[in-house]
This record gives structure tokens, sequence and C-alpha cells, in this order.
């Protein structure tokens, strides 16, 4: 039972290879089912795990029971199975999508089962050089399937995404060179308990990993002066990748920062950091919000929503209160469906029309009811319109900030709301828009692709009206504690 | 454009009959809440806790008397505008008519609601089903309207959120954060009902919409903001700022009417005359409101309600003239008078009563709210209220007078409306004139406000 911890990262990585060498034979045409089929392999194993950790019991895997400084060992906590279940969920999701869309090789569907479980190995690992390996993994995965599959401009783009987000990655490396050399452990656990003991040996050591790590993550989930790669990445890519960039990817960075916040909870400099993370999360919802409000094209629109939301993730978490925290995780949640949705949407879209440009896409709203109707069901999560799930998401932070005494955070939350709005509602009046001498020219929605987009639309309000769901990811939050007692 | 066959019976449901569904809701709604009104009236009050929403959230709900009084009035107009839709609506009616159902109901959820949290869910969605019914004829000019409509709605729920912060902040530092929150509700409030300085949505979006949607959103979707003040005033008494508050209520008020009442009289398209009408009497329920008596307040609900009925009569007639005879310019609506005897009708009666003259049911109200004024000691507003009720009455007549000249200068094209429009219009019109018919209805209207709860439990 306990073994099923490794498989979920194993399974994937696997598939991939067998994809690959399917690549050579008569039975390429079932490789998007098989990737679907691990994915969802991968979330049965995450979802039988379930039970066990919701009762809070955490557990430690080591593959192999190697020594534990030496194996590689897993954590299974509430925050890791939420993760895990998100990603690999949106992930089959997705595959769905992409399988419908049909005009993928095995070799795609093989990198995005790397990223994919790339992405379950970051959640999962207990160690922070794992943590920074599968990283590394799910990074190169991703370059690959911007830069190769994207469209017109896109090994510009993914040669950006590229330098930057390795950037990143040596800034990661580098403070974990320096934690590592003075707490003498790699182990999340371990070092959050001989943080303070460090801080008293070198404060100023101290503080060049926390820049080194806040700008190693900050670049991985697109912070506001660190954003650059975002918009073209996420805007080339092919709308699946993009819509698992937007959903989960640049999650993980977002994950990587609450374990940093974890770890460093026990040095004087925490309120620092929250603060750093409050002002920027507010700089970043600002700063997405407007530059999504005159964007022309329509997957760029959906990036810097991504980074407008980014910024309100990191308030909750920078506010560092369990309710703030709580709001963070479930505005995760709330993104991570709606912004998939989302990409996936005007992936149909751009298909059927063969136009990117948002004042060209008149008529969508009467040649595709069924994608608009979705585009805005889902649209409406992220403007926060109750009673779509992101509306509680959004309050809970704005009022977790008022809480704790920063209005003024709050009014930004609600300000750059409204602006969300406004973008949203451009782009979708310009869907209803008659245009005279309009052809549709690209393929049809199939039905896979509808059933995709429609279990991600549940998605997002599925959170809402099914209370338990939401009971259990708000308690998400009081994890840190949790796990201390354990060890 | 090859389309599918069922595409079209599905979107505009051509299917006889099927018009029977969506006038079934209001109908039954209003039979409910008038079994209800016995208890009620008595004092009884109903409350109802949803399920959690979310696991943390949950929404509570409250009927008293000024939430069934309400109700009643919605269900109403509701019920008489899905009547004249039936003629009135011939595309896409299954978008039509579901966001009218989804508009309904939420406004329904407005005023049962008790809590500031489930105010604003349904506030939202109330914008939203509005925006969708604004944009129904997906032309260029709705849809820029409609966008106008919807960020300005969303500015407005953007207050209503800061309220609701504010009031989270208010256990730390009392007095100042009260004060914050009751300016930023009602700044929420008065864009929604289109008060002077924030009615730039308004004229477009009403004239804009189809004449069912117009007589909808003049006639009960604008009074969401106006409910919201009967509800939610007593809350912020204890306010050191409540005075300030009631004053800009009244000056607002007084300005919105002049404003309203001046601009109505310079336009030249019908139905912006009645957009800016809606301003002009929006005016005077402010005023109402303002003056902070329980006469004010009284004369205010019984303009909301007669301002309700009639405005959406008006619309509606407006909706019968310009579909019959392709024109929207009032100078070009000459022998309307002679070609629709029963429309020219029933515009006037309606009319009389947002003119304020004597048996119908406007008089009454606005004489209760400039003697309010009075007494209260504000000569001055009831002044402006008399000024302006003048004003309306030109151009009300201005209106007329062009419906009975001679030159026509079109043709009726159009295509007739059948008994179940004209229904709707006498129900309507009869509404108007309920305080003559029925003596007590006034007075039981008035006595509304005195016993309402007056709370809007702000979490």
């Amino acid at each position: 039972m306990v073994n099923a911890a490794i498989f979920i990262i194993v399974i994937p990585m696997f598939m991939a290879i067998v994809l690959t060498l399917l690549d050579f034979t008569k039975v390429r045409v079932v490789s998007g089912y098989l990737a679907i089929l691990s994915l969802g392999m991968s979330f049965g194993l995450a979802l039988l795990l379930a039970p066990q950790i919701l009762r809070g019991e955490p557990f430690v895997y080591t593959l192999g029971s190697w020594n534990q400084i030496i194996g590689i060992s897993l954590l299974l906590d509430r925050l890791t199975i939420l993760m895990v279940l998100l990603g690999n969920l949106l992930g089959g999701v997705v595959l769905m999508y992409a399988v419908a869309e049909g005009k993928y090789e095995p070799k795609f569907y093989a990198l995005i089962l790397i990223m994919m479980s790339g992405i379950s190995g970051t959640f999962l690992s207990r160690d922070i050089f794992n943590l920074f390996v599968f990283l590394e993994v799910l990074s190169i995965a991703s370059y690959v399937l911007v830069a190769h599959y994207g469209g017109k401009g896109s090994f510009l783009a993914g040669i950006n995404y590229l330098l930057i987000s390795s950037l990143g990655l040596i800034f990661f490396l580098l403070g974990l060179g320096i934690l590592y050399r003075h707490v003498g452990s790699l182990n999340m656990i371990d070092m959050g308990a001989k943080i303070p003991r460090f801080f008293a040996e070198s404060p100023e050591a101290v503080i060049l990993t926390l820049v080194l790590f806040v700008v190693g993550f900050g670049i991985k989930c697109a912070m506001v002066p660190l954003h650059t790669w975002l918009p073209d990445a996420h805007s080339i890519a092919p709308s699946p990748v993009s819509a698992l960039l937007s959903g989960i990817v640049i999650k993980v960075g977002i994950y990587a920062l609450f374990r940093m916040v974890g770890l460093f909870r026990l040095s004087p400099l925490i309120g620092s950091v929250h603060a750093l993370l409050l002002y920027i999360g507010a700089v970043t919802a600002i700063f997405g919000a407007i530059m999504a409000l005159v964007q022309g094209d329509l997957k760029r629109l959906l990036a810097y929503s991504s980074i407008n939301q980014i910024g309100y993730i990191l308030i909750g978490i920078g506010l560092g209160t369990q309710r703030g925290t709580a709001g963070a995780l479930f505005h995760i949640v709330n993104h991570a469906v709606a912004k998939s949705c989302l990409f996936l949407c005007a992936g149909a879209v751009i298909e059927r029309t063969g136009k990117k440009k948002i004042s060209d896409l008149g008529m969508v709203a009467r040649e595709m009811p069924g994608v608009t109707t979705i585009f805005i069901l889902a649209s409406l999560s992220l403007m926060g319109i109750p009673p779509a799930g992101g509306f509680f998401s959004k309050l809970s932070i704005g009022l977790a900030a008022a809480r704790s005494g920063h209005p003024f955070i709050t009014f930004i939350i609600f300000v750059s709301s409204v602006i969300t709005g406004a973008y949203f509602l451009r782009c979708i009046s310009v869907f209803f828009q008659e245009q005279e001498g309009h052809e549709m020219t690209g393929k049809r929605c199939s039905a896979l692709a509808y059933l995709a987009l429609v279990l991600l639309v549940f998605g997002v309000f599925g959170v809402v009206f099914c209370p338990w769901v939401g009971k259990q990811i708000m308690s998400f939050a009081s994890m840190p504690q949790e796990t201390i007692g354990l060890w | 454009m090859k389309r599918n066959p069922l595409g079209a019976i599905l979107t505009s449901l051509r299917v006889k009959g099927v018009y029977l569904i969506p006038l079934s809701i209001p109908l039954t709604i209003l039979v409910f809440l008038l079994r209800l009104y016995p208890q009620i009236v008595m004092g009884k009050i109903l409350s109802y806790r949803s399920f959690p929403l979310m696991g943390v959230f949950e929404i509570h709900f409250l009927m008293d008397r000024l939430s069934l009084g309400f109700g009643i009035l919605i269900s109403a107009v509701y019920l008489f505008v899905t009547i004249y839709s039936v003629e009135y609506i011939q595309t896409h009616r299954l978008k039509y008519y579901s966001m009218l159902t989804l508009n309904l109901v939420s406004m329904l959820g407005l005023i049962l609601a008790r809590d500031l949290l489930g105010f604003y869910i349904f506030f939202e969605m109330v914008s939203f089903s509005g925006y969708f019914l604004i944009i129904h004829s997906r032309a260029k000019e709705a849809l820029a309207a409609g966008y106008k409509y919807i960020v300005m709605m969303l500015v407005g729920g953007f207050f209503i959120l800061m309220a609701m912060m504010a009031l989270f902040m208010a256990s730390a530092a009392q007095e100042r954060w009260s004060g914050v929150a009751a300016i930023c509700f009602a700044i929420g409030c008065l864009l929604k009902a289109g008060a002077f300085p924030f009615h730039t949505w308004l004229p477009d979006a009403h004239s804009i919409a189809p004449s069912p949607v117009s007589a909808i959103l003049s006639g009960i979707v604008i009074k969401v903001g106006i409910y919201a003040f009967f509800r939610a005033i007593r809350i912020f008494s204890f306010s050191p700022i409540i005075g300030n508050v009631y004053t800009l209520l009244l000056y607002t008020g007084a300005v919105t009417a002049v404003f309203g009442a001046i601009m109505a009289f310079v336009q030249s398209d019908l139905k912006r005359l009645l957009a800016y009408s809606s301003i002009n009497q929006i005016g005077y329920i402010l005023i109402g409101i303002g003056l902070g008596t329980q006469r004010g307040t009284a004369g205010a609900l019984f303009h909301s309600a007669n301002h309700a009925v009639a405005k959406s009569c008006l619309f509606l007639c407006a909706g019968v003239v310009i579909e019959r005879t392709g024109k929207r310019k009032i100078s070009d609506l000459g022998m309307v008078a002679k070609e629709m005897p029963g429309v020219t009708t029933i515009f006037i009666l309606a009319s009389l009563s947002l003119m304020g003259i004597p048996p119908a049911g406007g008089f009454f109200s606005k004489l209760i709210i400039g003697l309010a004024a009075a007494k209260s000691g504000h000569p001055l507003i009831a002044f402006t209220i008399f000024v302006t009720s003048v004003i309306t009455g030109a151009y009300f007549l201005r209106c007329i007078g062009f419906f009975f000249r001679g030159a026509a200068g079109y043709e009726i094209t159009g295509k007739r409306f059948s008994t179940l429009a004209y229904l709707a219009l006498i129900l309507l019109v009869s509404g108007v004139f309920i305080v003559v018919f029925l003596p007590g209805a006034g007075e039981q209207i008035v006595n509304f406000v005195s016993m309402s709860q007056n709370t809007l439990d702000l979490r």
C-alpha cells in the first residue's frame, strides 16, 4: 500500500518510455489513450492513499529502504496529496482534450508524461535536493513542449523560457548549497528545526539563501519583475500545453514557496519574507490585471490573467495566517481548474476560427455556443463572481487580509477583481458580436473535447456545491504544524 | 452556412405552448407569496439557513413584511413581462427565458438574503443575468451598452465588498470602519440604482435592451439599490456619520431628480426619455430615504412600488409602438394615437402616475415624500420635488402630443400584438390605479416599512 507512493511518479515516466518506443510501431494511434490511462492510474493510486492521509496520518516512504541521506524519500501529507491529486486529474483531462484535437505524435504525449511525473515528484519529494531534480525534469520537458510544438515564434519563446527558468533553477541550487553547508541536511522537515541555529551562526547566509530561493521560485511562479517569460511561453505553446503550464506548472513554484515559508518559519526573518510576498503579490495582481486588459491576443490575455491570479495566491501566502494560507490553497485549486478550462476553450476557438486576435473572434457565440458557455462559466470563477469557486477563495484571501490589518491589500484584491471582470467581459462581448463575411473553416470540437471541458467546468462549481471538498481543502492549510508534530 | 436542424428548435424553442414553462415560474412564486401574505402581515418572520457553500460560508434567508412586499411586486411584474415576452421575443428564446428566470430567482434571493454575503452573491447574479438580457440582440451598440453596464455593476459590487471588508475590520476600530462601511455600501447601492454621478450606464443599457428587458431593468432591477437602503440603513444608525449618509442621500436624490427630469426633457429617443425618467423618479425615492423620517421612508417605499408598475408599463407600451412603427424618434411618432388607440390610452394612464396627477398612485407617493420633506424642515427639497414634477409632466406631454399629431411619415409594418400582450399592459396599468380601487392597499404598503425588521446582518 505504501509502495503506491513511488508508483505515482514511476508509472507516467515508464509510460513515457513505452510511448517513445511505440512511435516505431503500428499501434502509435493508441498512445494518447495510454498516456491518459497512466495519469489515471497515478490519480487512482493517490486516491487510494488519500483516506489514510486525510485521517491525519502523513507518512514518509523511503525508496528501497536506503539510508535517508542517500535514498530518495517521499513525504505524503495533506498538502502533497492535494497537489498530486489536482495535478494528475488536470493532466488526465487535458490529455483527453489533446487526444480529441488529434494532431499530436506519441513523442508529444511522452514529453507531457515526463512533465507530469516531474510535477508529481516535485510535490512528493521530502528532501529539497530531490525537489530540485524533479523541478529540473519537469522544466526540461516543458521547454521542449513550448519550443518544439508551439506556433509561430515558438523557438524564441522556448529559448527565452529556458534561459530565464534555468537561471531561476541555478539560483535555487546556489541557495540549496549554502543551506546544506550550514545545516548539514537536505531533509525539509529536519532543516526547519535547525534554521534558528543557522541564523545565530551567520545571519547573512540566511538572508542570501532566502533571496536566492525567492528569486528562484519567483521566476518559476512568475512573480512580477520575474514574469517576462510567461506571456510568450504560455501563449505560444499548443493549447493543451498552455493549460497545463498555467494550470499546474506555475503552481509548482507556488508549492515550493509554500515549503520555503514552512522551512524558515522559525527564523526571525519570516516576517519580512511574508511582507515581501504580500507586497509583491499585490503588485503582481494589479500588474497582471492591467496588462491583461490591454492585450489583443486571446491566449496572451489568458497568460497575463494567470499572472494576475498568481498575485492573489502570493498575497494569501504572504499574510502568514491560517486563513490566508487556506484561501491561497483554495485559490490554487480554483485557478488551476478554471484557467486550464479557459485555455482549452481558447484552443477550441482558435482551432475552429484560425484566428488568435480577440477582435477577430466575432460570431464565436453563434457558431460554438457550447464552448462559449463554458468559457463564460469558467471565467466567472476568475472574475470572482459568486457562486463560482473563485469568488469564495478570493473572498477568503481578501477577508484574511482585512483581519490581519492590511485593508489596503484587500482593496487591491477587489480592485483588480473588477479589472479581471473588465478584461474577461471585453473578450466575451466580442464573442457575441455579429460579423459579416466570417468563415469558420477549422475543425469542429469533438465530443471528447467537450467532455474534457465539461469536466473542468464542473470542477469550477463542484467545489462550492460539494461542501465536503471545500472544507477539506481549507483544512489542508493546517498542514505545517501537523508535520512538525511527527518528526 | 449549414446549421444543425435541431438548433432552431433548441435555441429558439419553436415548440407550441413552450412559453407556459417560463410563465409558470413567476406565477407559482406569486401564488406562493400571496398565500404567505396573511401570516407575514401579522408579524410572523420566516427564516431559513442554506447549506454551507464551500464548507464554510452559509447564506441566511429571512422573510418579513418588507421582503414579502417586494417579493410580490417583483414576481407580479415578472409575470406580466413574461406574458408580454411571449409575443415580443421571437429569437433565442432559450437564452432569453433562462436568463429571465435566473434574473427573477436571483432578485428574489436578493430580497430574502439576510446577511451581506448573500446580498452580494445575488447582487452579482442579478447583474450578470441582466448583462445577458441587455445584449440579447447581439448588435454592436447593445454589446457596448452591456459592457458599460456590467463594468459599472462590477464596480458597484466592489463597493459592497469593500463594505464587507470594512465591517470585518470594524471589530478593531469600531467608529472609523463602520463609517467607511456605510459610505461604501451607500455608493454601491447608488451605483446600482443609477443615481446622479453614477447614472452613466443607465440610459444606454435601458434604451438598447429589448423592451420587456428595459421594463424589468427600469422597473425592478434598479430598485435593488433602493431595497438595500431600506434594509440596511438602520444598521448604520449607530455610526456617528449616519447623519452625513442621510444628507448625502437627500442631496444626491434632489440632484438626481432635477438632472433626470431635464435630461428626459431634451431626449429625442422614446426609450431614452423613459430611461432618464427613471433617473428622475429614483431621485424622489432617494429623497424619501434621505429624510430619515418614518414618513419619508414610507413615501419612498410607496413610490418604489408605483414607479415599478408604471415604468414597466410605459416601457412595454414603448415596445409595442416601436415594434409596430419601426421608429424610435419621438418626432417621427405621429398618428400613433389613431393607429393604436389602446396602447396610447395605457401609455397616458401610466404616465399620469409618474407625472403625479391625482387619481394615480404616483401622486400620493410623491405628495407623501414632499410633505415629509417640508415637515422635516427641507422646504427647498419639497419645492424641488414639485418643480421637477412639472418638468416630468412637460416631457411626458411632449411625447403624448407627438402621438396625437396628424402626419404619419411611416407605415405600420410590424405585426399586430395579440390580446395576450394587451392583457399584460392592462394588468400593469390597473396596478397604477390600485390605490384608487383598493383604498387599503396604499395604507398597507406604507405600513410595511414601519413594521419591517430592518435587519441585514453584516456578519
